[in-house]
Order: C-alpha cells, then sequence, then structure tokens
C-alpha cells in the first residue's frame, strides 16, 4: 500500500528541460509545487569533466542507468519484432537533458504553426505529405512570442537578433519572426573555419549568422560566461555557461520556498478517481511506495515516457491509459530527420575547441524561406557549421581513400588530416505520419516489471528525404566554395530513435486527433497538463527546446491565471 | 595480450612520426576497459583474438607474435572488412588517443601525432584561428598525476 503523503497545489512529474521550468512561475505564483524527480542533483567538480572516454565513448553524463533500462525498442512496421534501441541520452538528473544538450535555443518561425495551410494556400492540397496527419498548431508565433521571450531571459540566451518588431538586421536571422527585444547576451564569439564558412556563404548571395544558445557570451545573472574548452557536447558545464535548468530556474524556484524536489523519485502511475479527474502520482523512492495528492498533475518526462507513463496508468474512467478514450496517446510521434555532411579542408580549419553551438546557420533552404514549386516536398533544413572536435574521433576520420586504415601511412594521413574535418548539423523540418507511432512493447520490459515504450518508426518518407537531400546539396555547395577537397554526404533517413523526439500527446483544438488542448491540458482529464515536445505536432528545422520550454511556462502561466477552475 | 600486442603494433606502428599503439600503452587501455565498463563484449574479444592466431597459424605457419612485421601487416589486410578488425582498431584509437588518465597516450603521443593541443582550462579567441599554430597544453583532465 502506498504512503499518503501531504497534498501539494501541483505534482510536476519530472524536472528537466520542460518541468524545470514551468516550477518557476508556479512556485512565484505561491503554489505549493512538488517536483518529482527520478534522478538527482549533478556535482559539476565529480560529474563534468574535459574528456572524450567520460562524455562520448562511456556515455556517462548521458546514460543514467535507470533511463537506460527503459531505452524504446524500435521497429520498422507493425509485422516487425520490435528491438532494444540500446542506449538513449533521456536523462535522470534535476536538469534533465539541458545538462547535456547542445544548447541551441531557437524559436520556430511563424510558418512552422502554420504549415498545413500556408503550404495549401501556396503550393495547394497536394503539397501535404501523403499520409502525413500533420494540422496547424492551435497557436500562432505571434501568441507563443512573450513566453520565448520570458525563457531567453530567465534561462538566458545569447543571441542575435534579425527581425525587432519588423525591423530586419542582417547581422541576425532575417528569416525569423517578429520578436519583441534583443537577445539578453550577445551571440558567442566566432571561431576562424566559422567566420570563414560565413564569408563563404555570403559570397553565395546566403545570409548567414551566429545562432541563438542557452550558452553565456558574458557574464550572465552570477554565472560564468563559456570557456570553450571543446567538451560541451554530451558533457556538463564545469563552469555554469550551459544554461541549464539545474542552475537557472530550479535553484530560483526553490529560493520561493513554494518548490519541494522529491529526488531519485521514480513516478510509476498518475492515478485518476471515477469522475476521470488526476488525484496524483504513485512513486517509488527506497524501494517504498508514495502517493503524493495533487489538485493539478503537469506530466513533464520525456517524450516516449510521457505516452508510456500515460498508457500504462489505466483506470475505470480511462480503460486504454490515461486520457487516452480517443486513442490519440502515442499518435503523431515523430523522430527529428538530421545529418551531417562532412568535409575535408587542404589547410587546418582548427575547431578542436568551441561547442557546437559556436557556429554559422543558413537558414536559406528551411521552412519556406525558399519557392518550392516543382521541388515535390515542402519545409527544408537549415545547415550549420560549428566547432568541438574531439581526439578519438577525429583520429577515426575517415580516409577518403586517400590512405590505408592502418601502419605508417595511416599515421601520416590522420598527422596532416585530423585537423582539417568540419562537422555540420543539418535538421529537417520533419512532419507526424499515420504509421508512425508509439505504444507499449508487447515484451520488454523495465526493472519495476512495467513494458517500455515501443516506437514503429513506418515506411519511407519522400517528402523529409527529398527535402534532405536538398539540404544535403546546398551544404555541399557551401563546402565547396569555402575550399573542401572532399565532401561526404551520409544517406537522407529518419532516426530510428531520436535526441528530438516530438509528438504522442499532441497539442490542439480537435479531441479527435489531440491529446492536450492548446494551452496544454489534457481534453479528457481537466486536471492533467502535458509538457515536453510530445505536444509538439510539427517540429521545425531546429532544436526543440526553447519551444517546448515556451510552451511548459505558458501552460505553467495559464494554470496559475485559471487555477480556480482548472484546480476545481 | 601477447596477440593483441602484436596486433595493434602493426595497426598503429611506432616510426619517425613517433610512438605507436603499444609505445603509449592503448593496450593497457584496452586491458581494463575489457575488466570493466567493457566487460560484456570481453569473451568475444578474446575469441576475435583467439580466430586471428588460428588464422595466422593455418595459414602463415604461426600466431600473430610470431610472424614478422610484413606477415603481419598482411593478416591485418586479410581480415580487414571482419567485425573484429574495426572493433579492435575502435578500441586501439580510443586507447591511443583518449586522456592519459585511462593507461593509454602517454606523454600525449597519441594527442601530438593529430596535433591536438589538449583540453585547458580556457580557450582563448587566437586559439581557434584558422591555421593558428596552439601550443599544447599537455595535462590531463584529471591532474598532472596522469603526464604533464
Amino acid at each position: 500500500m502506498a504512503i499518503s503523503l501531504k497534498p501539494a497545489d501541483v505534482v510536476v512529474i519530472g524536472l528537466g528541460a520542460a518541468g524545470g521550468v514551468a516550477v518557476l512561475p508556479l512556485a512565484r505564483a505561491g503554489l505549493k509545487v512538488a517536483g518529482i524527480e527520478a534522478g538527482t542533483w549533478m556535482d559539476p567538480h565529480l560529474d563534468f569533466h574535459a574528456d572524450e572516454v567520460y562524455n562520448n565513448v562511456r556515455r556517462l553524463v548521458t546514460s543514467s542507468s535507470k533511463a537506460q533500462r527503459e531505452c524504446p525498442t524500435v521497429r520498422a512496421t507493425t509485422s516487425q519484432q520490435a528491438r532494444s534501441a540500446g542506449v538513449h541520452p533521456m536523462m535522470n538528473a534535476i536538469g534533465g537533458t539541458s545538462i547535456h544538450y547542445w544548447a541551441q535555443s531557437w524559436r520556430l518561425k511563424p510558418w512552422d504553426f502554420r504549415t498545413r495551410s500556408e503550404s495549401t494556400r501556396r503550393y495547394g492540397p497536394n503539397s501535404i505529405p501523403a499520409g502525413s496527419t500533420l494540422e496547424d498548431w492551435p497557436l500562432t508565433y505571434d501568441e507563443l512570442e512573450p513566453y520565448y521571450d520570458i525563457i531567453e531571459q530567465e534561462v538566458g540566451v545569447s543571441g542575435k537578433a534579425g527581425n525587432i518588431q519588423g525591423r530586419i538586421d542582417p547581422a541576425g536571422n532575417v528569416f525569423e519572426g517578429p520578436r519583441q527585444r534583443e537577445y539578453p547576451m550577445p551571440p558567442l564569439r566566432g571561431a576562424g573555419f566559422t567566420d570563414h564558412m560565413m564569408d563563404a556563404a555570403r559570397e553565395l548571395g546566403w545570409k548567414p549568422f551566429r545562432p541563438p544558445a542557452a550558452i553565456n557570451s558574458q557574464p550572465y545573472r552570477g554565472r560564468n560566461p563559456c570557456v570553450f574548452h571543446g567538451y560541451c557536447s554530451a558533457g556538463g558545464c564545469h563552469v555554469g555557461a550551459k544554461n541549464s535548468t539545474a542552475i537557472t530556474t530550479i535553484p530560483e524556484a526553490v529560493r520561493t520556498k513554494h518548490l519541494t524536489i522529491f529526488d531519485k523519485a521514480q513516478v510509476t502511475r498518475i492515478i485518476t478517481d471515477s469522475n476521470g479527474r488526476v488525484t496524483g502520482v504513485n512513486y517509488i523512492r527506497d524501494r517504498k511506495e508514495y502517493f503524493q495528492p495533487a489538485k493539478i498533475v503537469l506530466l513533464a518526462g520525456y517524450t516516449y515516457e510521457n505516452s508510456r507513463l500515460l498508457l500504462l496508468s489505466k483506470s475505470k474512467a480511462y480503460p486504454g491509459g490515461l486520457s487516452n478514450n480517443h486513442g490519440q496517446v502515442g499518435r503523431h510521434y515523430f523522430g527529428h530527420w538530421v545529418s551531417n555532411v562532412s568535409a575535408l579542408f587542404p589547410y587546418d580549419i582548427n575547431v578542436w575547441y568551441g561547442l557546437p553551438a559556436q557556429g554559422v546557420t543558413v537558414d536559406e533552404w528551411a521552412d519556406d524561406s525558399f519557392d518550392h514549386a516543382g521541388l515535390g516536398f515542402i519545409g527544408g533544413a537549415s545547415l550549420h557549421v560549428y566547432t568541438e572536435r574531439h581526439p578519438i574521433d577525429a583520429a577515426a576520420m575517415n580516409t577518403y581513400g586517400r590512405a590505408p586504415l592502418f601502419g605508417s601511412a595511416w599515421k601520416k594521413f590522420v598527422h596532416e588530416n585530423a585537423g582539417r574535418v568540419a562537422s555540420t548539423y543539418l535538421q529537417t523540418n520533419t512532419f507526424p505520419y499515420e504509421t508512425t507511432f508509439l505504444d507499449l512493447d508487447s515484451e520488454v520490459r523495465d526493472p519495476l516489471g512495467d513494458p517500455v515504450c515501443r516506437i514503429t518508426f513506418g515506411g519511407v518518407r519522400e517528402n523529409e528525404q527529398r527535402a534532405l537531400q536538398h539540404a544535403q546539396n546546398k551544404m555541399e555547395q557551401w563546402f565547396r566554395a569555402a575550399g573542401a577537397i572532399e565532401v561526404t554526404k551520409p544517406p537522407a533517413n529518419g532516426p530510428r530513435i531520436s535526441t528530438h523526439a516530438y509528438g504522442g500527446t499532441r497539442m490542439g483544438d480537435n479531441p479527435e486527433t489531440n491529446v492536450v488542448d492548446r494551452w496544454g491540458f489534457s481534453h479528457e482529464a481537466p486536471n492533467l497538463g502535458i509538457l515536453g515536445a510530445s505536444v509538439m505536432g510539427s517540429s521545425g528545422a531546429r532544436n526543440p527546446t526553447l519551444t517546448l520550454q515556451a510552451l511548459a511556462w505558458r501552460t505553467a502561466d495559464h494554470l496559475v491565471k485559471n487555477w480556480k477552475s482548472l484546480a476545481g | 595480450m601477447k596477440t593483441l600486442v602484436a596486433f595493434i603494433d602493426r595497426l598503429i606502428p611506432s616510426d619517425e612520426l613517433g610512438p605507436g599503439a603499444v609505445a603509449s600503452g592503448a593496450q593497457i587501455y584496452i586491458d581494463r576497459a575489457l575488466a570493466g565498463p567493457n566487460a560484456s563484449e570481453k569473451d568475444t574479444f578474446v575469441q576475435g583474438l583467439e580466430s586471428v592466431d588460428a588464422y595466422a597459424q593455418r595459414v602463415h605457419g604461426a600466431a600473430l607474435a610470431e610472424l614478422s612485421a610484413e606477415k603481419r601487416d598482411e593478416v591485418l589486410n586479410e581480415m580487414i572488412e571482419s567485425p573484429f578488425f574495426n572493433r579492435a582498431r575502435i578500441l586501439t584509437l580510443e586507447g591511443m588517443f583518449s586522456d592519459p588518465y585511462y593507461g593509454g597516450n602517454k606523454n600525449f603521443a597519441g594527442w601530438d601525432l593529430i596535433r591536438y593541443p589538449g583540453p585547458r582550462p580556457a580557450v582563448a579567441a587566437g586559439d581557434q584561428a584558422l591555421n593558428a599554430d596552439v601550443k599544447p597544453y599537455r595535462m590531463s583532465a584529471y591532474g598532472i598525476k596522469y603526464g604533464h
């Protein structure tokens, strides 16, 4: 029998990128918030190292053992047996994945919120990819703009505005939607190579810019600026320059004394009453089971875990899983199509140091920045060239048929060329499809005996494939213009499991096709809110974190403003 | 261990460009990895080494460690498509190019080979210039007792 605890106003399940920001407006409003997190505080001195083996080979920051034992299984189609995806950097820790992410902090484009209607208007109804369940978002960019602004200020984002209230500045991203004001910090400095790539893009007539990042480019609210030491990817920041929620909004919420953190506590079920309202959550800590009652439950796990916990939380009111009476939990899931086009230069480009967020981005070939007439796809991809290269990875470089894989000739090759390879990150506008979804695995279970999440990634996606190939060709053009002597384009494929995982609890006005309403609250269980990229119905051509944080703050803000009606 | 050393000694040999995998201690890294964090692949890896020896014996008449450098290169070339070659190569790269804390990359020989200047506490803009000749910062992330 679960031990019943003192009721809270709000339970937040998961103190990561999403839950970690939502607690702040709730705590500031004086609500009693219980933050339940499966992991605990990480220690910058013990856990964060300038060490490729630690961070990238053994993945000791990103792969806490509990999360790995809950790693989803994957299969191509429903007729196949799903197999474990192996490892995934979903995280058990206060701060969650925002501890080790690249911290690229993008706003989506106004077009991303209205892709279906805009594409239909400009290119006709047949431009919508066949089999896609894409809908317009239930809110516009303009409605989310104030919340983007709040996150940029509260978390701390560096960058250069390209559009302040309609005034275009070519030093920033001229394709972005209008912003109310400049970023709170200037962009991270460029490196010699990224400046060189910026010049090459300008010569092509493109409009490159330094992208936004939740990394301090100067001291910010008492925290240090970035030292560019080259171990940001899959690692935590030892100087506190990467603005994870563990060092920004969560400590700020703790200071209000209205947030109580229950760490190392794994939520096993969300509990409902016979009227279909949620009453609290069960969690396990030190092998004891507790019941934390609350007036409101905000579910803020990783995308895979959000759908899984809902599907596991069956009750009389929700026999197929919580908030799943319309069969929409797990639907409209998709992983972000991304790609690395790499290149070899005939001189030392010196990108050892820096960080993936230090770079140069081109947005010409993303979203609807260009005319798609006759191209056979909608969307595209952003092109991002960045710094940070680790020695093992560098030594394992492609030899491009110019040298053998071992021996003295190989040594001579890597001696000359290991410091001459550039990497990129291309992110494709990715859409949901009828045959891509999440459910519970029929065989694989976690250590508590509950089924893990199962990903069915469905068939060929010609739209995303063409969009990504188009962008890869543009990336090659850019590299060649900058003097590359070799360019490698990997096959344009979708992910099996993704660090940018979307959907499963999509946001939309229609309860027949969406799990949460425009405010992030369940269409079925009125006092259940859901936070994270699991509510997003399309990806945009950029990283999800800033958008899911803006949405999370907005849901929390809506809750504060409508406390009486929502809390009942 | 004899076979492993004979193998990785040809993957990255010592030559005029500097110490190879064995002189840099990559075998120490691999040994520790298989005893600890990589224990789950230890049996497969040891079987792979045994099959290399069996192959060398059958085709070249002696265990790998008994063959000349040229003959060992032939063996490596003949098995270059095999999963074992790929895995042994990856582990050797990890040993040669990781922080010396893990037992390989002795005297920063691996980092010197690829001209990686090493993790440093703070990186100035000049250290990121194109073609910059950055002075190596010879320090383990775990302090001077692991090499400096």
